[in-house]
């Protein structure tokens, strides 16, 4: 809308110059407030200045002794309490000094509702409402510690606070994922993530934690709790209604309250559709190996079914498979805040499911190389090897694994290289650990609890991604290399059932019976499980991306193949460009997928405020 | 394995730095200790000075300490040993700094050209074109042309500059301010029933009481450091809270009476003549210090406010009333304080309701004593110094225009011409807004407050506002919904870039200081209005250009003159000798000082009025019973509109108009982005509410599409709003009380739509419709 009037003409011949250049220069004058702070500063020379103004408001509020053998600090609410006033979201942000621009803090507070007759308020209508504040639950089996590849978390021995070590962080964000409780923020500028360390330098002087302090009604204390009454208490489901399973972590929280709860407590954003982040680098790598080890068992299988053309395209198979390997690993790197550190990866294999994987996929890549040395190797020992190149590696050889070995690998007839560049043992080995690697992929995900993400179903996508895209990757190569047409129409018909089979799986184990379960109302409106979420999502603010998922993968996994059958081979250009779009769009369709299972998630997580879908 | 694991990595960790236990991303985050009381701190923002300011929010008032680098603002922590916080705040405090750094602050006035475009021009073309544009439109216009919409977001010594400025120098006739909104009701009840607007209790009051009655008043999430001093209380007080709504406080509270929207004033009255039933009212404290009980008495014997009706009316169970009664009748020995806010002032009937709940300190003698109080819990900071001192409603000093004593008593102190003063009151805001509609005002000169989206029926206010033939705006934003209609924006330097001071809930004025840089050539509005004194010339320029209106200061020892021998005497502040005649430092020292303070020393830290007997400030010294039988909301919902709509607080971490608070990063992670509805589960099943659909709210002004929140915390047939969304105006009624002309926010009648999520089928969802192409 605009002003209606008349505008200014901006000519006015009345100024005031000496008036304002006062006022202006008034207003950047700011020593006024000096006489002010010398109050604080005699109070400061008064003796006062030492101990926390504060410290007779918030001792009650901490434990009277540390914790001994078997104990550990924890926070306890008082549930009754708290009246949602959110003053220790902002006090914890401004006295940890954490990052504004990036609107980090490391306490929420959300709210649980429901309805009943309330027996302390009767004529309440039946409402019922608990405003849930939560920080870190300095949990006793850290979920983010033990998935840590890089042991940047550390339990503390003596007061069990789960402390990060940001110098240490490598920003793999693998941590996140783990914390049933959203607990550790993500800061890009500085590529780590940061927690709630319980104020543990205020703790060790006898300071309260900032939320403990700020609390104006006294409702967050900390306690002193044995671990094992926390591990007990959590293995028999006792935490906080409408909260995740605190049998993952054993969260060490006490929620301290006298109401009793209705039976429909849940959080207030509990139908809340999110799309989690979609870690784009994670999906390429993901995907790119996949499509490696696909394509390794590709060769395989081309040697057992059609040993006659096999050689024929082993070479682009094999080069193919090793690029998209190496370039899926290479891919991995930027998904990490200070891929510098990533050399310290190795250090969590002990726990970390990631650690295993960068381990598993830093043998593949070994594997590959080597792979793909001999590959290099073959032509050149055909008898045109330069001695400046062969006798490095014969001495290498030599003296790591003796002469015997050595002159049996560079045979000066040139034959061994060859000879041990087609065996297919080589293939095998490869296959195998690039698929023992692929099931420390799937174990990642599996090891966050989340119900999207179970073993099962993680298992069914990256395999089920490693036989598609290894069927349609080598598509092109047998097209190019003039394959017998009855191999690529064998070879299409296998795609085309891979393709019936992720896609309609996908459907099933997705989306149908969570969907279908609230449709029919056999489950309350108000129960919001994880994989009804996670449907809900795919069907709604998803639902492109699934379409061109679906799409995609049916066009270049189903409709084009039959069309190449129905064709019946014009020109083998076409197949060429045919087989190429296939194994594009089946590509596009798998990387879809990928980030679907990410963005659709559902994480879990503590009660939330509500807010608009 | 594991030990010997372990082993290795030590083995390790001696040799490679396979762990990082220190760096500069640790060193981000150490905590040292940082003097001056206030325990560790962040180290990179390690204070090297202190000082104490009154936060610039609500009415509470607390006091935060701000941490000093280099004389500048760096952080902040809620000051342990002021009076009324201890220690505390709320999210709103915590963060108060961060509005000052948002990057849409205004650093240069903004004069709106020919082609309808705001360009930045320098202040003296800025302060030249808002005395010749006013200046033309009172000449061709009349006196009655122009208006200010004032705040209760500035210090008192700034509005009381903007006041006698407006009115003794420009001649604006007609001038009122946000505060119309929240606190108007308490303003004229008070008037009426005590003779001077004059909140009595003190906040130790919620800690003395043995039963606290809130009405309308959501503590716990609207003055949550006021709830942090119910907590406080050693007696074991039942908290009664009287609310359609199980707000927060509802939850909180020992009794909630959930009552029918507007029904309080039946309630209150039944309340009272069951007291008079019982006999437990206070006879002697009656005699000697009220009038008009025994009208009151008759009048309360109508059958509408017998316990049957009452119940019928408020939906409220007979026993929950009579045993409301019981816990506040008089001659149990019990302290009962009755505490207001929103929920009361801002109805239909709103004074009258106030009102009945002063009668029910009186009639019990709950007045004047330590725990009790018909008390009204003001909003904004400084709302309490507007009504003293912002020269609108009353003439300065709390005093009336209308009242010959008052103008020569002002002229006197002020060494002005007795005429300069007008003789009779200004328009309230709804009248201002009329008249503007009506095209009698033709210049609106709007400062620190959002009209465009807090007027009530907001929809046609932006209309309205586009008539004028200038609009100036000052503000600390030229991206509020108002200052985007402006002709002339003055960019205004905010709380923390100024010095003044505020008066809280419980008559305490508190100090608070410059602390950080305003952003560009941004002007505090004391010195903005210095300015255009300045250049509106003449007596004007004359008047304000003498040495008692040079600083806020300056102005504070005018205000104590203008308090001599007023209800609200101040004259005491900064008299004893250790504070060489500087106010500020005896405010600063003390923690604030409640008025009034006419002695010498140190006050005592709270204080309430009419204690011990001291008189009522009506003539014969004694309290009024007001009342007026109930009348039916003006708006209630009928077959077209069947639902009411409720407005009120959404949480803590919002401000009003989100003109501030939606410019913390903090803060806006603490409130629902958008707006949402509150609508009850069994509603939600009739209407056919799905879990992805939204609601569209109808009213017979407007219409909007929230999200949907389905919750038992409101009744069947109501829907909640929370009032910080622009949207929510566009449905409200605009009605007001007919004493106090504050609007009627509480009660409007909607129907409800419900817009449906997207139903899109669920095999198109999974193939795209690429297997079942569409025929």
């Amino acid at each position: 809308m605009s002003p209606a009037g008349e505008a200014f003409s901006g000519e006015h011949a009345t100024t005031t110059p000496t008036l304002i250049d006062r006022l202006l220069a008034e207003q950047r004058d700011l020593s006024a407030v000096e006489r002010f702070s010398a109050r604080h500063e005699r109070h400061d020379r008064n003796g006062h200045g030492g101990a926390p103004a504060m410290e007779g408001r918030y001792q009650a509020l901490l434990p009277a002794a540390p914790p001994s053998e078997g104990e550990q600090y924890a926070f306890a609410v008082d549930l009754d309490a708290c009246s949602g006033c959110k003053g220790c979201v902002s006090a914890c942000h401004s006295l940890n000094g954490l990052d504004k621009a990036e609107e980090e803090t490391w306490r929420s507070v959300g709210l649980l509702h429901g309805s009943h007759e309330s027996p302390e308020a009767p004529g309440s209508h039946g409402s019922f409402q608990q405003t849930i504040t939560t920080a870190c639950h300095h949990c006793v089996e850290p979920g983010c510690l033990e998935g840590c590849p890089v042991l940047a978390y550390e339990k503390d021995a003596r007061t069990g606070i789960v402390r990060h070590l940001d110098d240490q962080c490598i920003g793999c964000q693998y941590c996140i994922l783990k914390c049933p409780y959203d607990v550790p923020q993500y800061s890009p500028s500085r590529g780590i993530v940061r927690k709630c360390d319980l104020c543990s330098n205020r703790l060790a002087v006898g300071e309260a934690p900032a939320c403990v302090q700020a609390c104006p009604n006294g409702a967050i204390m900390i306690a002193v709790v044995r671990k094992e009454d926390a591990l007990a208490a959590a293995r028999r489901g006792e935490f906080l209604p409408g909260t995740p399973d605190p049998a993952i972590t054993a969260p060490t929280t006490r929620y301290l309250s006298r109401r009793t709860p209705p039976a429909d407590l849940r959080p207030a954003d509990v139908h809340r559709l999110r799309p989690d982040h979609g870690h784009p680098a994670l999906v390429g790598m993901l995907v790119l190996t996949q499509a490696s080890v696909g394509l390794y068992a590709a060769d395989l299988v081309l040697r057992r079914f059609a040993p006659g053309f096999a050689g024929e395209v082993r070479q682009p198979i094999l080069f193919l498979a090793a690029a998209l390997g190496l370039a899926g690993i290479a891919t991995s790197l930027l998904h990490l805040g200070r891929p510098l550190g990533a050399w310290r990866a190795l250090l969590g294999l002990r726990t970390s499911w990631l650690s295993r994987e960068i381990a598993a996929f830093g043998l593949f890549a070994g594997i590959v190389v080597v792979r793909t040395a001999l590959l290099l190797l073959e032509p050149l020992s055909q008898g045109r090897l330069p001695s400046a190149l062969v006798d490095p590696i014969f001495h290498f050889i030599a003296s790591v694994w003796g002469e015997a070995a050595a002159l049996q690998a560079i045979d000066v007839t040139g034959g061994t290289v060859a000879r041990l560049s087609g065996n297919a043992l080589l293939t095998r080995i490869t296959v195998l650990v690039g698929l023992a690697a692929v099931g420390t992929s799937v174990m990642i995900y599996a090891d966050t609890r989340r119900a999207a993400w179970s073993a099962w179903r993680t298992a069914f996508r990256f395999y089920g991604t490693v036989l598609l895209l290894g069927a349609a990757a080598v598509l092109p190569v047998l097209a190019r290399c003039g394959s017998p047409n009855r191999l690529l129409d064998a070879a299409l018909v296998l795609l085309a059932l891979l393709t019936v089979a992720k896609v309609g799986g996908e459907a099933i184990l997705f989306l149908h019976p969570a969907v279908a379960a609230a449709e029919a109302g056999e489950i309350p409106a108000w129960t919001w499980s994880p994989r009804r979420k996670t449907a809900l999502l795919l069907l709604g603010p998803l639902g492109g991306l699934l379409r061109l998922r679906n799409g995609a993968g049916l066009l270049g996994g189903l409709l084009l193949p039959f069309l190449l059958l129905m064709l019946g081979h014009v020109h083998h250009r076409i197949d060429l460009a045919l087989c190429a779009l296939v194994t594009g769009l089946v590509f596009l369709g798998e990387a879809v997928e990928r980030h679907l299972f990410f963005v659709s998630a559902a994480p879990p997580k503590m009660p939330g405020h509500f807010e608009k879908n | 394995m594991p030990s010997l694991f372990s082993q290795a990595t030590a083995f390790l960790s001696r040799r490679l730095p396979l762990r990082e236990w220190d760096g500069p991303l640790t060193r981000d985050l150490v905590l040292d200790p940082g003097g001056f009381g206030l325990g560790k701190v962040p180290a990179r923002l390690r204070p090297d000075a202190v000082v104490t300011s009154v936060c610039g929010f609500c009415s509470t008032g607390c006091g935060l300490n701000i941490h000093l680098k280099e004389g500048r603002a760096v952080n902040l922590t809620p000051a342990a040993d002021y009076p009324v916080n201890v220690g505390m705040a709320c999210p709103k405090g915590w963060e108060a700094l961060a509005p000052l750094a948002s990057p849409d602050r205004g650093t240069t006035p903004l004069l709106r050209n020919s082609e309808g475009l705001l360009r930045p021009v320098e202040w003296t073309t800025a302060a030249a074109a808002f005395a010749s544009r006013f200046k033309e439109i009172q000449r061709r216009h009349g006196p009655d042309s122009l208006a200010w919409i004032g705040t209760g977001q500035i210090y008192t010594e700034e509005m009381a500059l903007l006041g006698a400025v407006a009115k003794f120098g420009m001649g604006i006739a007609h001038g009122d301010g946000n505060t119309r909104q929240c606190m108007a009701t308490a303003v004229a009840a008070y008037k009426e029933s005590f003779g001077f607007d004059a909140p009595p209790f003190t906040y130790a009051d919620f800690e003395e009481a043995d039963v606290i009655v809130l009405v309308g008043s959501n503590l716990c999430i609207a003055h949550p450091i006021l709830w942090q001093r119910v907590l406080q209380n050693k007696r074991g007080a039942e908290i009664v809270v009287i609310d359609p709504r199980r707000t927060e406080t509802a939850m909180a509270a020992t009794h909630h009476l959930a009552l029918q929207p507007k029904s309080d004033l039946v309630l209150l009255y039944g309340l009272a003549r069951l007291l008079i039933e019982a006999g437990a009212i206070d006879r002697a404290f009656l005699d000697a210090r009220t009038e008009g009980f025994a009208a009151f008495a008759a009048f309360l014997a109508d059958p509408a406010f017998a316990l049957p009706a009452v119940a019928e009316a408020t939906g409220l169970p007979a026993e929950t009333i009579a045993a409301l009664a019981g816990k506040i009748g008089f001659g149990s020995g019990k302290r009962v304080s009755f505490w207001w806010t929103m929920g009361v002032n801002q109805g239909h009937e709103a004074t009258r309701t106030a009102q009945a709940i002063v009668n029910l300190a009186l009639m019990t003698g709950n007045i004047g004593k330590p725990g009790t109080g018909a008390n009204s819990i003001t909003g904004q900071c400084n709302a309490m110094g507007s009504r003293l001192y912002s020269n609108t409603t009353g003439l300065l000093g709390g005093r009336d225009f209308k009242n010959p004593a008052h103008r020569a008593e002002v002229a006197s102190i002020l060494n002005i011409p007795e005429t300069a003063i007008p003789d009779r009151d200004s328009w309230a805001y709804d009248q201002i807004v009329a008249g503007i509609e009506a095209g009698q005002i033709k210049g609106l000169w709007v400062v620190a407050t959002n009209t465009a989206h807090s007027w009530i029926g907001s929809g046609t206010v932006q209309a309205t506002l586009a008539k004028l033939d200038c609009l100036v705006v000052q503000d600390m934003y030229p991206t509020t919904e108002t200052a985007r209609l402006a002709h002339l924006y003055l960019p205004a330097a905010g709380w923390g870039e100024k010095e003044g001071t505020f008066i809280n809930s419980e008559r305490r004025m508190g100090h608070s200081k410059a602390v950080s840089p305003a952003p560009g050539r941004a002007l505090s509005d004391f010195r903005i209005v210095r300015l255009l004194a300045e250049a509106w010339g003449g007596e004007c320029a004359a008047l304000f250009r003498r040495a008692e209106w040079e600083s806020p200061e300056a102005v504070f020892r005018l205000m104590q003159k203008l308090s001599a021998g007023r209800p609200c005497d101040i004259t005491g502040i900064g008299r004893d000798p250790q504070w060489n005649g500087s106010p500020y430092a005896h405010l600063d020292a003390a923690g604030g000082v409640q008025w009034p303070w006419t002695g010498e020393g140190e006050p005592v830290q709270e204080r309430r009025l009419f204690e011990e007997g001291s008189p009522f400030f009506r003539p014969g010294g004694k309290a009024l019973f007001a009342f007026e039988a109930p009348r039916p909301m003006p708006e209630p919902p009928d077959a077209e509109y069947p639902f009411l709509l409720l407005t009120g607080r959404g949480t803590s971490a919002q401000w009003h108009t989100g003109t501030r608070t939606e410019k913390s990063a903090v803060l806006r992670k603490l409130r629902p982005k958008a707006i949402y509805a509150e609508l009850h589960p069994d509603d939600a099943a009739r209407l056919g509410l799905g879990p992805r659909d939204a609601l569209r709210l109808v009213s017979r002004r407007g219409s909007v599409v929230a999200a949907a929140f389905v919750t038992a915390a409101v009744r069947p047939g109501q829907v909640f709003l929370p009032m910080h969304y622009a949207e929510t105006n566009l449905l409200t009624h605009p009605t007001v009380d007919p004493y106090s002309r504050q609007p009627a926010y509480k009660a409007a009648a909607v129907r409800l739509e419900v817009v449906p999520a997207s139903q899109r089928d669920l095999l198109d969802d999974l193939f795209g419709g690429l297997l079942f192409p569409e025929e």
